[in-house]
C-alpha cells in the first residue's frame, strides 16, 4: 500500500495531536517544503564569514596592514608536512599566507584553507601568532547536513595556545562533539597540518636567524 | 616673426608643464588608490579560486562500514558462528550546497540479505530549521543514527539497543531538524507507524518495524529527539516516540506505542562514561495477545551504564589506541503485563560485558569481549565475541 497525499494529510499520530491540528500541521509542512525546495535550488553554502570578514577577525587591531605571501609548496615540503602531520591525504601546491603587521612588526599569520568533512569541503582559517602559538581557528563555510557544531566557540577555543609540539590530535588533545565526529577530526587534522606548514616556512626561518645570531 | 614663435613655444611648454607639476602631488595618492584596488582584486581572486576548487570537488561521495563477527556462546544447543554481519555501502550526493541526498544499502550476512539502511533528502535552510524527507533513521538513543561499528567498543551493540530500541530502526516520513540555540540540536519527524501484529514477548516492537517495503501506513507516528552538545566531550540526549500500530485492523484497538529515552555520554581525559535509560508502553496488549498469542509487555524498560578507558600507554607517539570497557545492562521486555497474561521470566535479562577494542587507525577496530548473561529463570551463560570492523 503506497502512501497517498490524501492519506498523508489525514494521518493519525496516536492521539498526540488532535485530528484538525494534524491536518493543519501536515498541510503547512507540505507548503513549506514545496516553497523552500523552489527557493533553495540556487542556494549556496552556509557561509558564516567571507574572507574579508575573516581577516578582520584575525587582525582586529586598527592600523594593521595585511600583506600576502604566495607560497609554492614543493612536493618535498608537502611530503615532510604529511609525514610530520600523519595526515596521508594532505596535498598542497600553493598557499596564500596573510601576514598582519603593525608598523612593520608582524602581529600574526592567517591561513585560509579547505578540508574535507564527510563528503564536502569545510572552509576554515587558522591564525598563528609570531611565536608559533595558535591565536584562533574560525569556520568560514560549512556544506553538509550534520556537523556544523564545529563552529562552536567551545569547540574551537580548544585550539587556542596550541603549538606544533602539542600535537593536536582528535579525541586526545581536542575533544570531540558527538554527531560531528568526522568534521571535528577533519578540522583537527587540518589545523595541525597548517601549523606544521607554518613551522616549516616561518618557524625554521626564525630558528636559522636565531642560530646565526648566536654565531 | 621668429620672436613670436619662441614666445608661443614657451607658452605652450608652460601650458603643459605647470598643470603637470600640480598633478605630481596627486600621483602618490593615485598610486595608493591603485594599490588598494589591486589588493581588492587579488583578494577577490583568491576567494574565487578557493570557491572554484570547492565546486570542482566531486559532488558525489562514497562511504561505508562493515563488521565481521565470531560468536561463541557457552550454552547448550547454541553453536559457534562466523558472520559477516554487515557490509554497508553509502552514497552522499550534493545536488547543490543545500540539497543533499544520503543513501546507505546494507548487504547483510555476506550479502545474503539486502536491506536499505536509509535514503533521504536534506533541504538545508538555516541553522535552526531544515527539512528532511525519505527513509530516515529514527532519532531514538544515540546509537541508532550513528551506528558505524568503530564508534562503539563491543562486538554487538548494547543489547538494550536491540531488544528495547530496535536498532537499526528506520521509517519513511517527513521531518524538521536544526539547532535553535548554540549547543542544542533537535529532530522531529512524522513517520510510518509500527505493525502490532508482529510484536513479540522476547523483543517487544523489534519485529514490528516494517522496513518501509510497501509498509502499512494507516497509523503514523511522531518521533523527536533533543540533544545538548555545547561542551566538547559531553552529550546529553532525550528521545520520544508515540504512534498507533494497529494499522487499520480494529481488532488490535489502537495499540499505541509510547517510548521515552534519555542518554548521557561524557569523556574526561582518558575515561569515558555512557548511560542510557529507555521505557516503552504499549496499549491494548490484551488485544494483541488475543490476535497473535504473543505476550507483549505492556511496559518494557531497560538501562545500561558503560565505563571505557582509553589506555594512555599507546597514546604517546602513534595513532594506535586500545580501549578497555565494562558495561552492565538490564533489559525487561515484560516489566508489566495486561491483566490475565503470564510472562516468561527468561525475558527479564541482565548482561555484564567486559572487553577490549584495538584501533590501529581511528576507523578500524578489532574487538574482543565476553558477555555474561543471566535471566529471571536463574539461568546464566557466557558468550565470547570477536569482531573486525571498519568505516570509511
Amino acid at each position: 500500500m503506497s502512501l497517498t497525499l490524501a492519506q498523508l494529510i489525514c494521518f493519525k499520530t496516536g492521539g498526540v495531536l488532535s485530528r484538525m491540528t494534524e491536518r493543519r500541521f501536515t498541510l503547512v509542512l507540505l507548503v513549506i517544503v514545496a516553497t523552500l525546495a523552489v527557493f533553495m535550488a540556487e542556494g549556496e553554502a552556509k557561509v558564516y564569514l567571507n574572507h574579508k570578514q575573516a581577516l578582520k577577525r584575525a587582525f582586529p587591531e586598527a592600523g594593521t596592514v595585511i600583506t600576502k605571501e604566495y607560497l609554492r609548496i614543493t612536493p618535498d615540503l608537502a611530503k615532510r608536512i604529511r609525514e610530520k602531520g600523519g595526515v596521508k591525504t594532505t596535498s598542497f601546491s600553493s598557499k596564500t599566507i596573510y601576514i598582519g603587521k603593525i608598523k612593520n612588526n608582524i602581529v600574526g599569520y592567517a591561513i585560509i584553507d579547505n578540508v574535507k568533512g564527510k563528503s564536502r569541503p569545510i572552509t576554515y582559517m587558522v591564525v598563528i601568532e609570531p611565536d608559533g602559538k595558535i591565536k584562533q581557528v574560525d569556520v568560514l563555510a560549512y556544506r553538509e547536513s550534520h556537523g556544523s557544531e564545529i563552529r562552536y566557540p567551545s569547540f574551537l577555543k580548544q585550539f587556542i595556545g596550541k603549538r606544533v609540539s602539542d600535537r593536536i590530535r582528535h579525541r586526545r588533545d581536542i575533544k570531540n562533539i558527538s554527531g560531528a565526529t568526522l568534521s571535528c577530526r577533519a578540522i583537527t587534522d587540518g589545523t595541525r597540518t597548517l601549523l606544521i606548514l607554518w613551522e616549516e616556512i616561518y618557524g625554521s626561518k626564525k630558528n636559522i636567524e636565531n642560530e646565526s645570531d648566536k654565531r | 616673426m621668429k620672436r613670436i614663435k619662441i614666445v608661443f613655444t614657451c607658452l605652450l611648454i608652460l601650458g603643459f608643464t605647470v598643470p603637470a607639476f600640480a598633478e605630481a602631488e596627486n600621483v602618490a595618492d593615485k598610486l595608493s588608490d591603485m594599490e588598494k584596488q589591486i589588493t581588492n582584486i587579488t583578494d577577490e581572486l583568491v576567494e574565487l579560486k578557493m570557491k572554484q576548487s570547492t565546486e570542482e570537488e566531486s559532488k558525489t561521495h562514497l562511504h561505508g562500514y562493515g563488521e565481521l563477527h565470531y560468536t561463541a556462546p557457552q550454552k547448550k544447543g547454541e553453536d559457534n558462528e562466523i558472520d559477516l554481519h554487515r557490509m554497508v555501502i553509502g552514497i552522499t550526493h550534493n545536488f547543490t550546497d543545500r540539497i543533499i541526498l544520503d543513501v546507505e544499502v546494507d548487504f547483510e550476512h555476506a550479502a545474503q540479505e539486502m536491506d536499505l539502511e536509509f535514503a533521504y533528502l536534506d533541504f538545508l535552510i538555516n541553522d535552526a530549521f531544515n527539512l528532511r524527507a525519505g527513509a530516515m533513521l529514527m532519532p531514538v538513543g544515540y546509537l541508532n543514527e550513528y551506528h558505524e561499528p568503530p564508534l562503539f567498543y563491543s562486538v554487538e551493540r548494547p543489547y538494550v539497543e536491540k531488544y528495547l530500541i530496535p536498532t537499526t530502526w528506520k521509517e519513511g516520513g517527513l521531518g524538521v531538524f536544526g539547532e535553535p540555540a548554540q549547543g542544542f540540536r533537535y529532530r522531529a519527524y512524522i513517520v510510518g507507524g509500527l505493525d502490532a501484529s508482529r510484536f513479540r514477548g522476547k523483543d517487544g516492537i523489534r519485529k514490528g518495524r516494517q522496513q518501509i517495503s510497501e509498509a502499512k501506513a494507516d497509523d503514523l507516528a511522531f518521533v523527536g529527539r533533543l540533544e545538548y552538545v555545547g561542551l566538547p566531550g559531553l552529550q546529553l540526549g532525550t528521545s520520544f516516540y508515540r504512534g498507533g500500530s494497529a494499522q487499520g485492523d480494529s481488532s488490535f484497538g489502537d495499540a499505541t506505542v509510547t517510548m521515552a529515552e534519555a542518554d548521557v555520554r561524557y569523556r574526561l581525559g582518558n575515561l569515558e562514561f555512557t548511560g542510557l535509560y529507555t521505557r516503552t508502553t504499549i496499549d491494548d496488549t490484551d488485544k494483541i495477545y488475543a490476535e497473535t498469542n504473543e505476550v507483549v509487555g505492556k511496559e518494557q524498560a531497560g538501562w545500561y551504564v558503560e565505563f571505557a578507558y582509553h589506555v594512555p600507554f599507546f597514546l604517546k607517539k602513534s595513532e594506535h589506541e586500545v580501549v578497555g570497557f565494562a558495561r552492565y545492562e538490564e533489559i525487561d521486555t515484560q516489566k508489566s503485563l495486561a491483566a490475565g497474561l503470564t510472562g516468561n521470566p527468561a525475558y527479564d535479562r541482565d548482561v555484564k560485558t567486559i572487553g577490549l577494542a584495538y584501533y590501529p587507525v581511528p576507523d578500524v577496530a578489532l574487538k574482543a569481549n565476553l558477555d555474561i548473561w543471566s535471566d529471571g529463570t536463574g539461568d546464566d551463560w557466557n558468550v565470547f565475541n570477536l569482531g573486525a570492523t571498519y568505516m570509511f
